[in-house]
């Protein structure tokens, strides 16, 4: 399904057991990792110029 | 956040998103849980001013915004059936995460220190990371979830806020990015 917040994937909308409901609790944690990052900047820059701000 | 600000919030953020939670999820937001969601905030909110140093002084955007999906998680104002699906047993997660990120964007609006560009972007839907195999709203939703239940700390707040800086800044180089490429 089509949200503001991005495709959410059908198998989150099925009736669901509390023992399917927890294995899908854990799906995420085996790999995070995202799809695409298109910055104009790199993400080096962008923690290089964060870290480097006065506190 | 006194009472007068909360009403706000509650006029301007939770209940209009709450309609968007009952569309998605197919549950019925419990009107009456105004009080115990700002109960809840005000409690995440002081555990959060004992870790800071001048704990007296206002929380950033990103505190307010994390202490908000808590204290949504935490009052229910949704209550799942058993066999319910997946979006419907995090739905207060969802509307939480929701609210964190609107509280944000306005924040970032009502900023004076904000330049019209960075007004402008927050004021469009936000540009999230995408996990490889799932929605970051989704994940987002999970993660409180299982804090909620393990417990919410104050660190699991500061943790929570670091993050919601950094889609912020996600956010802000993504939006530059394309208004750059007139997209």
């Amino acid at each position: 399904m089509k949200t503001a917040y991005g495709e959410i994937s059908d198998k989150y909308f099925a009736p669901i057991s509390d023992e399917k409901f927890q294995e899908m609790l854990r799906e995420d944690n085996d790999e995070i990792s995202v799809k695409t990052v298109e910055f104009t900047a790199s993400l080096a820059d962008f923690y290089r110029e964060t870290l480097s701000k006065p506190q | 956040m006194d009472s007068t600000e909360y009403l706000k919030l509650w006029n301007s953020g939770i209940r209009p998103l709450s309609k968007v939670v009952d569309d998605l999820t197919g549950l019925t937001f419990d009107i009456k849980s105004q009080e115990a969601i700002h109960f809840e905030y005000e409690k995440l909110r002081q555990l959060i001013h004992a870790e800071m140093q001048n704990g007296f002084k206002h929380i950033d955007r990103h505190k307010i915004a994390a202490a908000i999906m808590f204290a949504i998680a935490l009052a229910m104002p949704y209550q799942p059936d058993n066999n319910a699906a997946f979006m419907a047993r995090v739905a207060n997660e969802l509307l939480g995460v929701m609210t964190g990120f609107q509280i944000i964007c306005d924040l970032i609006k009502d900023n004076p220190e904000s330049d019209q560009v960075k007004k402008q972007i927050f004021g469009k839907k936000l540009i999230l990371p995408q996990p490889t195999k799932d929605n970051y709203l989704i994940f987002l939703a999970k993660l409180i979830y299982k804090t909620k239940i393990s417990g919410c700390t104050a660190e699991n707040l500061l943790w929570l806020s670091n993050a919601l800086f950094v889609v912020e800044e996600y956010h802000d180089r993504a939006a530059r990015a394309e208004l750059l490429r007139g997209v």
